[in-house]
């Protein structure tokens, strides 16, 4: 018998203990002065920006390593100052110096000089960072005649348009006091405490909950930072994001971390305001990949039929609820520096597609079919796979068969990049201010297989590739702005992509933040001027 | 305790070849699975050049055979040595242990809930079969099991988090609160309120109808009618006699729930931010982690084992016949 009451007391304990807790006071969110605390969607493996040059490590490390510059949106060239102060680009385009800021202290006290520029740029972005591997492909060497001068030297003339416009991107800064003696900087410890000169300092990581940074006392922008703190509160789920947000747990969410179908509902909410500047910078686009290897893809009008089969204005009302714009080319609109309407465009014609498609010789045969194609649409966005969908309902309009492969994001990675098994992928590759950067390796030939976001599609045009291959050697600016606008129209003509749609990213905020949005790579900045009213 | 010695050990044994099996066969099913650790992480950082590319397999051990890799693994596991993580770039015995209380919480408290809840109403319902209260019972708990949990989860978060605000919308605990002791303690319990009751409010009816099946068995057996013929109170028939006879089955649902409800904790830990074991293994997957995925399974196939020879136990000592006729060598 005493067996079921001993039973019996510990289900009536442990139910009572659960119900205590749910009866416990509620309490209010009350928010220290100046925490702000923002959703992140994910936990970079390597924080250094140094290192990782993506928008998920730079927007945790932004705020704790600076670059030489900021993209900003009255600047010179687009640029702001950070830890230099002037750059300027020999005619040779053999060297490059910068000026860099005096009185500027790393976390930890050190003076911060031009031995860390070197250090940087010979150590760590040219042998190991994604994109500066490519940028300072040729850098020989770093002179520093002065404490507060680099010299950038190169073995080739390097166009100094592209290295301005990688400044943003490519140039966090580390100490040379920390690395110096790391046998693996790549793997160094330091890496997961990072330390900087930014405004905030890197506090504790807590993985699977939050990242905390705090102000930086000696920080050498006047007045700034105005935050205490800085907290990223990881939220997995997206639908979390929003939900916090409403609760005023959270007072902002970038990223499109809120989903757009969400937007018009919070936009509502009282308190809360929608963003959607702040991203021209971050210019995604959504491209159609195409697979030249096969027969029918490999000719042009086919290719023509399939971009005139797509309704652009759609997508972008129905996919994008209006948080996006039509393409033209390659380049996005957002790059006026570079950006060329003058292309050959493809208005959305359906009767049209249809002959182009019985002029190359592919009649419909049985149910309307032509023949049938493998689509891939990537799985990272809700956005790529919904238009996978629109695809697909857009080519049976020409008689054209896609079936969907659903893979998760390494599947996708794999079947696209290293397999080639597939006809037609959605991808959103980044332009990233200078089409050098991520957008020519899109249709370059030439790149071996297993390279991400690459031309993996088999598409090979030597016009293309040696016009890709001047622009890179070439020094001057207008003539290598005239270059790459040549570059777009062949692309537009030849479609060995068909550029769909562009998008920045949305950011969602409590109107207590102040100062969101307010230069073009906003989330991945440094954030000092961002206040919190209480 | 002879009997619960002797259980312990025969199961202990019968366990090694089950997490061999279970080693072997995860990492062979991520191995079959297209794209691998490399293709994971291109895709987090926006790709690279081939020379990094080529650089990163050969770090991540990727350029070798997969049958050298699961040598390696399996040889540095008899060592009791899970490896590092490829995902997180740490030990994942260190990575593991950070999370797994948090889910042992959640669980924890789910079981006992459905469990304690569930057989409490059972026998509400039990108590008298066919009666008004069996049947509000029967449907009421018929129709939330037919209710997904993370859709259950999410109304939970938006009625009481974002309406009401009577509890936090995410989390395990309030971030960077600095809070220690006692009242971290409640912060804990405060935050797991939504999340242990989306979960087990889901399992919490497959309590409640075993248990009141067990019990409208039980009502038509001798004891029963012997129970009533004695005259004793209705009462003291339906908790003494009839409940516990119907319970002995319920105590092995206990074990076997306990390993459905690690895999039901993924999508609550998502939905509530939660940072356990589900999310782990969530992310392990994503990023192509074969040692870390294996390592998990091989936890939480221990934690399942335990649960269920501890299930034995706590049966043995419920019911005095089983593993009396346990060979005693």
């Amino acid at each position: 018998m005493s067996h079921i009451s001993f039973t019996r007391r510990i289900l009536l304990q442990s139910t009572a203990m659960l119900a205590a807790a749910a009866a416990l006071p509620v309490r209010g969110f009350a928010q220290s002065g100046g925490r702000l605390v923002v959703a992140a969607d994910s936990e970079p493996k390597n924080l250094n920006p140094a290192i990782v040059a993506s928008n998920g490590v730079f927007f945790v490390a932004s705020k704790v390593v600076e670059p030489l510059a900021e993209a900003s949106f009255e600047g010179k060239d687009g640029l702001a100052p950070r830890l230099a102060t002037s750059w300027e680009g020999s005619a040779d385009g053999l060297s490059v110096t910068f000026k860099l800021r005096e009185g500027v202290t790393w976390h930890d006290g050190k003076p911060f000089t031009s031995a860390d520029v070197a250090f940087s740029a010979m150590n760590v972005w040219k042998p190991l960072q994604n994109l500066g591997r490519l940028v300072f492909a040729n850098l020989e060497a770093v002179d520093t005649p002065d404490e507060h001068t680099a010299v950038f030297k190169f073995s080739k003339p390097t166009p100094f348009q592209l290295i301005r416009n990688a400044l943003p991107a490519v140039t966090a800064v580390v100490a040379k006091h920390i690395y110096e003696n790391s046998a693996d900087i790549a793997a160094d410890p330091a890496n997961a405490k990072l330390t900087g000169t930014g405004p905030f300092k890197f506090a504790e990581h807590k993985p699977g909950e939050y990242y905390r940074l705090e102000k930086n006392e000696a920080y050498w922008g006047e007045g700034q930072p105005k935050l205490d703190e800085i907290v990223y509160r990881v939220l997995p789920d997206r639908a979390a994001a929003a939900g916090a947000l409403e609760a005023d747990e959270i007072q902002l969410a970038a990223f499109s971390q809120v989903p757009l179908a969400d937007l018009d509902r919070i936009s509502k909410v009282d308190g809360i305001k929608v963003y959607s500047t702040g991203y021209e910078g971050l210019t995604y686009q959504l491209v159609v990949e195409i697979n030249h290897r096969r027969k029918e893809l490999a000719d042009l009008k086919v290719r023509q039929a399939i971009a005139h089969a797509v309704d652009k204005d759609f997508v972008v009302k129905t996919i994008f609820l209006g948080y996006a714009k039509p393409a033209t080319g390659i380049v996005p609109q957002n790059a006026p520096e570079f950006y060329d309407p003058d292309v050959p465009t493809y208005a959305f014609d359906v009767a049209k597609a249809n002959a182009l498609l019985d002029e190359a010789g592919y009649p419909k045969g049985a149910y309307g079919n032509r023949f049938s194609l493998k689509l891939l649409p990537a799985p990272y966005f809700a956005e790529t796979k919904q238009f996978g969908d629109y695809l697909r309902q857009a080519l049976a309009a020409i008689g054209i068969d896609a079936q969907i492969a659903n893979n998760d994001s390494a599947a996708h990675i794999k079947a696209v990049y290293t397999d080639h098994d597939f006809d037609l992928a959605v991808a959103p590759p980044v332009f990233r201010g200078d089409p050098a950067i991520s957008t020519t390796i899109l249709v370059k030939s030439g790149t071996p297989d297993g390279v991400p976001f690459s031309n993996q599609g088999g598409y090979a045009n030597p016009t293309l590739d040696a016009l890709i291959d001047k622009a890179n050697q070439t020094v001057d600016v207008a003539a290598r702005t005239e270059l790459f606008n040549e570059f777009q129209k062949l692309v537009a003509e030849d479609l060995p992509l068909i550029n769909v749609a562009e998008w920045g990213f949305i950011t969602v905020a409590r109107t207590s933040v102040k100062n969101v949005s307010n230069n073009p790579r906003w989330a991945v900045s440094n954030w000092a001027d961002t206040e919190l009213e209480s | 305790m002879k009997r619960a010695f002797l259980l312990t050990r025969r199961r202990l044994l019968s366990s090694i070849p089950v997490l061999l099996i279970v080693v072997v066969g995860t990492f062979l099913l991520l191995e079959a699975a297209p794209g691998d650790a490399v293709d994971a992480y291109l895709l987090s950082i926006g790709g690279g050049d081939p020379a990094l590319v080529q650089s990163l397999r050969e770090s991540y051990g990727l350029d070798q055979s997969v049958f050298a890799r699961l040598w390696l693994y399996t040889s540095a596991l008899v060592r009791l040595d899970l490896g590092l993580s490829v995902v997180f770039g740490r030990p994942i015995l260190e990575v593991i242990l950070e999370r797994l209380p948090n889910t042992l919480w959640l669980m924890g408290s789910a079981t006992a809930l459905s469990f304690g809840l569930g057989s409490a109403l059972g026998i509400a319902a039990g108590a008298r079969p066919g009666s008004a209260t069996d049947r509000a019972l029967s449907i009421g708990s018929l129709a939330l099991y037919a209710v997904p949990s993370f859709w259950l989860g999410l109304v939970f978060s938006v009625v009481f988090a974002v309406q009401l605000r009577w509890f936090p919308t995410a989390g395990i605990e309030t971030i960077a609160s600095g809070k220690e002791g006692l009242s971290r303690a409640l912060d804990i319990a405060w935050h797991l309120v939504l999340p242990v009751a989306a979960l087990s409010f889901i399992y919490l009816a497959l309590f409640l109808r075993m248990m009141r099946a067990g019990m409208a068995e039980a009502w038509r057996q001798d004891f029963a009618l012997a129970a009533r013929a004695k005259g004793l109170a209705r009462r003291r028939i339906v908790h003494r006699h009839i409940a516990r006879n119907a319970l002995l089955p319920l105590v092995t649902m206990l074990g076997l729930q306990a390993a459905s409800m690690l895999g039901g904790s993924v999508v609550i830990e998502s939905v509530f931010a939660i940072p356990g074991f589900g999310r782990l293994a969530q992310e392990a997957v994503a990023g192509r982690d074969a040692p870390l995925l294996t390592g998990i399974i091989v936890v939480s196939a221990v934690l399942v084992i335990v649960v269920n020879l501890l299930v034995d136990i706590a049966y043995a000592l419920l019911d005095l016949r089983v593993g009396a006729a346990e060979p005693s060598a």
